[in-house]
């Protein structure tokens, strides 16, 4: 799936805190009677819509014939770009659980946008540093196993994608795969140092005014699509039979190339409900 | 290692506060509201479920702990829930099956769970069948192979009682005695069933370290090389989900075929729900049919990749396992042994009452 983004400069870490605070430096300002946004995540395998199971529905680009038995995921820092080049938003974290019964949590909402021509939409697909720490977020069960344990550096799991593929050396045989990511803990840089991880997404919109005094009764909605086969390509094929399915959570460089591939994942498109 | 930051100090303590509600329609000029026992709650842990219409009162965890332990609810007046879930082992069953009162003492047919923070479990029983405490407690009476009494007789055997309508009227505001009151009582009880003082919670508190064999275990359970953490995590030491884990391939013969019982959802064949970790050398035998009699079977279970029945959990690295040499789980099992709180299986206030 191609889609147009602005993204590949999230790769470096000083790059993304850049990017945070100048995005933080026109967020949200006092109370503003403007309008609701609605955010509406929907998942899709390619052509498929995502259906969260044990089956072996999927292929990848790599060939790899594989199941989505989990995909839970943080998506934080929600911002609306204007054509004028104002931004607005929210640091608010978000937890959504692909899992059918659990859609009410795919829909996400930002209130009081301003009026104005819209061209885009960012978010951090994951957690910031200043988030991704011990206690930051509210603990409930749903959310109590995303957390990234003590020994490796605490903070959370900014995704738990797993399922089993099939291994073709091996026919009939399933094997299990694990694509969690979060920070690498790395001790030699100091007790508390954490390279961070986490992904910008900016998604191109078809230039869309936001008028509250005409705004419909429900508000705008932005229909973000997240296509989960794009973790496993564009740019970087990942390929299950050659680079590691399981125990990525220490690996630097499947971790960072996760992130080469993740912005591609997002496609937006604007409707007005 | 420094934890601290993950557990603050905690007071058990229990602070009777203002009376409350209970949403029975209590009659005042007989029996004065109950008063509401408020938990001090490991401030690490997520918010507990208590239903709006059952909170947690003194009176209610009276009543609900001598029903616990009160053999008058099985048909022969010789089995409590308590003869079951016995405290020394968590409130789990030495025995791989429990047997129930009827005639010929039928053997259960999964091993009675531990019951450890029960406020905070989402659904109850090994497949999640009943959705809370409350509704669980309603089963094991009339349960053929377990108390083997139907309720109307259990109520009416309580209504005739010389103690029990007072004390349901003190609980609940009216001495008619229900079902609907005796469970709810029950469920009150257990709610008070809090566990967070093992050696694992002191170190997280700073107040004790790990032996040199007990830390190699806990670095290896809380990292992917023995993985424990992604279902045991290491506050309430379960996700509550319900996976395979590759314990058998077929299910015929007997086989129990788990949540795919209460699902109908061929998805759930042989899956069973993850038991907290707390308490776990306590709690033998292990699965949801005991058949595991020590913690290093159950280890080496995961470290030989389970059976592949094909929807095994991913995290069961099957083909590989987990690699875990003979010394890796005894460091393992190590900590495990962190994870016991014999403050919680000496507690005397979860004890019997009629023992004393």
């Amino acid at each position: 799936m191609k889609i147009s983004l602005q993204t590949l400069f999230a790769l470096s870490p000083l790059a993304v805190l850049v990017v945070a605070i100048s995005a933080c430096d026109e967020d949200i300002t006092g109370p503003f009677e403007g309008s609701t946004v609605n955010l509406e995540i929907s998942h899709v395998v390619g052509t498929a819509d995502l259906v969260v199971d044990d089956v072996i529905r999927y292929a990848n680009v790599a060939g790899n014939n594989y199941s989505v038995k989990d995909l839970r995921y943080y998506v934080s820092n929600f911002t609306v770009h204007f054509d004028d080049g104002s931004t607005y938003g929210s640091s608010a974290a978000h937890f959504v659980d692909a899992r059918a019964s659990r859609s009410e949590t795919h829909s996400i909402q930002l209130e009081n946008v301003p009026d104005g021509t819209v061209v885009g939409i960012s978010m951090v697909y994951g957690l910031d540093a200043e988030t991704n720490v011990d206690g930051a977020l509210p603990n409930t069960l749903d959310t109590a196993d995303m957390e990234w344990p003590p020994p490796m550096g605490g903070g959370y799991h900014y995704m738990k994608l797993e399922g089993r593929w099939e291994d073709s050396g091996n026919p009939g045989s399933l094997l299990g795969y694990t694509t969690h990511t979060g920070a690498r803990f790395m001790p030699s840089m100091g007790d508390t140092y954490r390279h961070h991880h986490f992904i910008n997404v900016y998604m191109d919109l078809v230039d869309t005014a936001i008028d509250h005094g005409e705004s419909p009764e429900e508000g705008y909605e932005i229909r973000i699509t997240y296509d989960v086969n794009d973790w496993y390509e564009d740019p970087v094929t990942y390929d299950f039979e050659a680079l590691p399915q399981q125990m990525v959570m220490p690996l630097l460089d499947v971790q960072e190339q996760l992130m080469v591939n993740g912005p591609s994942c997002f496609s937006a498109s604007f409707a007005t409900v | 290692m420094k934890l601290s930051r993950f557990y603050l100090p905690l007071c058990l303590g229990v602070l009777v506060c203002a009376a409350c509600s209970n949403g029975t329609d209590p009659d005042p000029t007989t029996y004065p509201p109950p008063t509401a026992l408020e938990l001090a709650l490991p401030p690490e842990f997520p918010d507990p479920l208590i239903p709006v219409d059952n909170p947690t009162t003194v009176e209610g965890v009276r009543l609900g702990r001598m029903l616990f332990y009160d053999p008058i609810l099985s048909a022969d007046s010789s089995q409590a829930c308590g003869a079951c879930h016995i405290q020394e082992f968590s409130f789990a069953d030495s025995l791989r099956f429990s047997r129930g009162v009827a005639p010929g003492h039928p053997e259960g047919d999964r091993q009675a769970p531990a019951i450890i923070n029960p406020m905070w479990l989402p659904a109850a029983f090994w497949d999640g069948r009943q959705p809370t405490l409350e509704a669980q407690a309603g089963e094991p009476v009339p349960n053929p192979i377990e108390m083997n009494l139907p309720w109307s007789q259990a109520t009416a055997r309580l209504q005739r009682h010389a103690d029990y309508p007072t004390l349901f009227g003190q609980a609940f505001g009216t001495d008619v005695i229900t079902m609907d009151l005796a469970v709810k009582a029950i469920a009150q009880f257990e709610r008070t069933m809090i566990s967070v003082d093992s050696k694992f919670d002191r170190v997280n508190r700073g107040l004790e370290q790990f032996t040199a064999e007990q830390d190699s275990g806990f670095v290896q359970f809380f990292t992917e090389k023995a993985d424990c953490f992604h279902c045991h995590g290491p506050k309430l030491g379960t996700t509550h989900r319900f996976n395979n884990i590759g314990l058998d391939s077929v299910y015929t013969g007997g086989v129990d075929r788990g949540r795919i019982l209460v699902t109908g959802n061929q998805e759930d064949l042989g899956k069973f729900k993850v038991p907290t970790l707390r308490n776990i050398a306590l709690t033998a035998p292990y699965m949801h049919d005991g058949r595991f009699n020590t913690l290093e079977e159950v280890i080496n279970h995961y470290n030989t990749g389970g059976h592949d029945p094909t929807n095994q959990d991913p995290l069961v690295r099957f083909g590989t396992g987990l690699g875990l040499s003979p010394q890796d789980v005894q460091y393992v099992i190590a900590f495990l042994n962190t994870l016991t709180d014999t403050a919680y299986v000496n507690n005397p206030d979860l004890s019997n009452p009629f023992d004393s």
